[in-house]
Parts: C-alpha cells; sequence; structure tokens
C-alpha cells in the first residue's frame, strides 16, 4: 500500500469512527482539537488502524498520535517494515 | 396523585423486533424452542431454550463508538427505547453524529426520568477480560478492553439511554432479577403519581448468548432449568409435567409512561393506564420462594387496596409463571386464594421462556396489548393443570378492564402492577 492510500484509509477510518461522513481532513489536523475524538474515538481507531494494516501498536505510543500526519507517518513506517 | 397512562411500547423478543410481531406470534401460539447450541454443551449440560436472533447492529444504524461501549444487552434496551418513542411520538431532534444522539424537543426534560435495569448485565465483556489476563500472567502480550468496566456495568443501560436523549437528571438504575421490568415500572408509575416526574422512559434487558453458555449453565447448574429430553413438554407452566423454566437468551422491553394531564396536553395516544404498584421482599432464601406465599399474598392485596379495586373487578392476570416446581405451585396456591375461578390467566414465558429481567417488562407490554385487542393468547402447553383456576388454553376473546402482571425473583423480590383500560 503505497502513502496515498494509508491517506485515504486513514481518513476513511476517521471519518467512520466519527459517523462523519463529510467530514474535512487533512494531515495536519489535530484529532483531539480539530476533530474533536475522545478517548473512546481514540481506541476505536487504533484497533481499527491494527486489524485494517495488520500491525500492532504499543501502547506507549497512544499519547503521541496528535495529529493525522503522525498518524500516517507511523502505519507507513509499520507496513514498509512488515 | 397524578393518573399515570402508558403512551409508547416497544420490544425485541426471540420472536424479533415489535410489538406487533410479538403480539401476532404469541396469538398464533409460536413455538421458538430450540436444543442449546454444541458450544454451550458440557458432559452435564444439554436441553432447550428459546434463541434471541443473531442481530447485526450496524446494519440496525448503531455507530462504531455504540458498538464500542455497548455490550447487546445495553443495544437491544436501545433499540425498544427507540420504538416505545417512536410509538408515543416523542420530537427529537438529530444532535450528535458520533453516537446517535438527540434532544427531546417540546418537553422540559427536567420532568422527564430514566428508569433502566438489567439483571446481570454485559458478563460477556468481563468473561474476555478474564481471558485476557490469564494471557498477561502467562506473558503473552495483550491489551484489555479499556470499556470493560463500562460496558459490565448494570448501569450502562440507563446511562446509554440518558446520553442518547441528552437528559441531565433523574437517570435511575435498578436491578431486582428477574422481578426487574416489573418493579424499574412500578417505580417509574410512583415518581408520575406522586408528582416527581412528568414523564418516565422505563427500558429492561437480558443478553446471555455467551461463549460456553455461561448463563444457561449457571441456571442449570441451580437446579431451575427445564431437564426434560422431550422437546413437546420443555415449556410448560402450571402443567403436572413441567420439570423447570425454558431459557431464553435475550430480550428487551421499554415503556413511555406519562401523566394523563401531560400525555393530553400533548395529544398522545394512550394505550392503557397504570393504577397501582406493589412489591414485597420474603426475606426466606436467595433461590427458593417462600413455600407459605404469604408476601406474594400481601402484595398482592396492597395492590388491589390502594387502587380501592376489589378481586372480582380484575378480568385478567398476566402470572410469572416460569414453570420450575415450587414457583407455579406457590402462585396457583396464591392466585386461588384471592381471585375467583373465572379470572383468566396465562403466561406469556409460556411461549417466549423466561428472558430474566426483561420479562416482567415483556409481559406488562403483553398485558397492555391484551387490553387493546381484547384478547389474550394461550397458556401453551398445558394439558394437565395443576390449578382448576382459568388458565387459558387457546387464544380468547375477553374485555379486560383490569389487569395484573407479576413478577417474582431470585433473592425474594416480588412485584406487581395494576392496569385499567383507559377511560377519560
Amino acid at each position: 500500500m503505497n502513502r496515498e492510500e494509508i491517506i485515504d484509509k486513514i481518513y476513511e477510518l476517521i471519518r467512520e469512527t466519527l459517523n462523519s461522513k463529510d467530514l474535512e481532513i487533512d494531515l495536519n489536523s489535530n484529532i483531539i482539537e480539530d476533530l474533536e475524538m475522545d478517548s473512546v474515538d481514540g481506541i476505536t481507531l487504533i484497533m481499527d488502524l491494527e486489524e485494517l494494516f495488520g500491525i500492532t501498536i504499543e501502547d506507549e505510543e497512544f499519547a503521541n498520535f496528535t495529529t493525522v500526519s503522525y498518524i500516517v507517518d507511523y502505519v507507513e513506517n509499520l507496513n514498509k517494515n512488515s | 396523585m397524578k393518573r399515570v397512562v402508558i403512551t409508547g411500547m416497544g420490544c425485541y423478543t426471540s420472536y424479533g423486533g415489535g410489538t406487533d410481531i410479538l403480539w401476532k406470534n404469541l396469538l398464533n401460539n409460536t413455538s421458538i424452542i430450540k436444543e442449546i447450541p454444541d458450544s454451550w454443551k458440557t458432559p452435564n449440560s444439554r436441553g432447550f431454550y428459546a434463541p434471541f436472533p443473531k442481530l447485526n447492529y450496524k446494519e440496525l444504524g448503531f455507530s462504531k463508538s455504540e458498538l464500542l461501549q455497548y455490550e447487546p444487552v445495553t443495544l437491544n434496551a436501545l433499540l425498544s427505547v427507540k420504538e416505545a418513542l417512536t410509538q408515543a411520538n416523542i420530537p427529537l431532534i438529530p444532535q450528535n453524529d458520533k453516537l446517535n444522539c438527540y434532544k427531546i424537543d417540546k418537553i422540559d426534560i427536567n420532568r422527564v426520568g430514566i428508569f433502566g435495569g438489567t439483571g446481570i448485565g454485559g458478563i460477556e465483556t468481563q468473561s474476555n477480560a478474564t481471558d485476557g489476563l490469564r494471557q498477561a500472567q502467562n506473558g503473552i502480550k495483550i491489551r484489555l478492553d479499556a470499556l470493560s468496566v463500562a460496558k459490565t456495568m448494570p448501569y450502562n443501560i440507563a446511562a446509554a439511554i440518558g446520553i442518547k436523549l441528552g437528559l441531565h437528571r433523574n437517570i435511575n438504575s435498578h436491578t431486582y432479577a428477574c422481578a426487574t421490568g416489573t418493579i424499574v415500572t412500578g417505580k417509574a408509575f410512583d415518581a408520575i403519581k406522586n408528582g416527581d416526574l412528568d414523564m418516565a422512559i422505563v427500558s429492561t434487558s437480558e443478553y446471555a448468548d455467551q461463549r460456553m453458555g455461561l448463563l444457561y449453565n449457571s441456571f442449570l447448574s441451580g437446579k431451575t432449568l427445564t431437564t426434560t429430553e422431550d422437546i413437546s413438554f420443555a415449556n410448560v407452566p402450571f402443567d403436572e409435567r413441567r420439570t423447570g423454566f425454558l431459557f431464553s437468551d435475550g430480550g428487551s422491553g421499554a415503556l413511555v409512561l406519562e401523566s394523563l394531564e401531560h400525555a393530553q396536553q400533548r395529544d398522545a395516544n394512550i394505550l392503557a393506564e397504570v393504577i397501582g404498584f406493589s412489591d414485597t421482599f420474603d426475606g426466606y432464601n436467595m433461590v427458593s420462594p417462600n413455600p407459605s406465599g404469604e408476601y406474594i399474598e400481601e402484595m398482592l392485596l396492597d395492590l388491589l387496596s390502594n387502587a380501592n379495586i376489589k378481586p372480582d373487578d380484575i378480568n385478567y392476570i398476566n402470572a410469572h409463571g416460569t414453570g420450575t416446581v415450587k414457583n407455579d405451585q406457590i402462585e396457583t396456591m396464591v392466585l386461588e386464594k384471592i381471585f375467583n375461578k373465572n379470572v383468566a390467566i396465562n403466561s406469556t414465558k409460556s411461549l417466549l421462556g423466561h428472558t430474566i429481567s426483561a420479562s416482567g417488562m415483556i409481559e406488562a407490554i403483553v398485558t397492555v396489548l391484551s387490553i387493546q385487542n381484547k384478547m389474550i393468547h394461550e397458556n401453551a402447553g398445558l394439558k394437565n393443570p395443576i390449578s382448576e383456576l382459568n388458565l387459558v388454553v387457546e387464544p380468547t376473546k375477553l374485555d379486560i378492564q383490569y389487569a395484573i402482571s407479576e413478577s417474582f425473583a431470585f433473592g425474594g423480590h416480588n412485584g406487581a402492577l395494576l392496569f385499567k383500560k383507559y377511560k377519560v
């Protein structure tokens, strides 16, 4: 999966998590301040990322998931190494 | 004292979703008894149950966030509440996409109460958490469900309804084992009758399709379930051949109760009136009813006298009628003492099996449907009745003026509701 495809998938997951088809997202979006995700949404997103990309996200990493770009980079790196 | 009326009802049962589906199947005497799944069987357990449908909650409109936070026990309650609110014509304005939340419109929400309840709650989550911990202790890295406490707590149902409707006061959660549905409705009735609330949304739910049939096998171990190998009398309340109750692995119900004046002000369709509630406690044994039946008798006499109704005024009783040897014997003994032999009696559990905390709520709904439709369903499977009471053996036309629905519970709690055909 290339970076563009990963970005599209992550946008789709976030929109699905927030039940908002038309939600505006870009790489600079802050998931708490801009997208208004709460802790339950964060857990949902992490579980979905693990399932969709076949990866394991370490618990210690959760705190770093602040922007969409960080998540994309993280998933892209794990994807490359797998 | 305010008069209290019912303006909305909803349910999800083994027959599927909706009070119309429930009523049609009860009158058709539709059997739902099946052998338990292989995954529930042990060398010591076999038998029958009444299966709850396998639902696709996403297709039923729940969001991902809801699916993460709620077990089926709560989701089924929300389905019933949705139907009840729709029937009651409560105006709802969508508020929050993520949780599919609403705002109740044109009604003072500080005068609205939620009364939720369950007997057991979402124990599948805790069962999974136990498995996870076992793995963790064996050095396997796992992530426990972060919502496991929230999903398991019995309060999850009342809280979920409160969140759904954007309420900030009067959220009540009760648990009284198998009498929960009846008693929670009674608590809501009292709050409206006493003027504390204008409207109450009441819902109880049970869901027990756990891996390995955890709840089924626990009841079986407690020797309360039917033990017959013959499916034709696996569910025969009030019959000489009864051996125990037919376990149902799910059910939910919901009611909208209002003060009469509140219902009239918003021009609501009134389905029936509630004119009484009474409950007592056996104080005898955790799992066995008091053989004297004296506290069930006291409850029924209080119910009648508080409403100034005589036993002969009652046309119909929706009995607890589980099919356990002791329960049916004690229940008929008390009913024979108080009521004349013309009162029509049936057990909804004779068709649906026992849905634990949901049963009282579903039976209250059946009682109202019986009043509305001037019909009562049969007490299914009855061949050799244990009593000369009028246990109905076929769907029967009856113009009901006053009806009782009663429930008894593990622990010893007894509850009864008194309904009246609505007249202005």
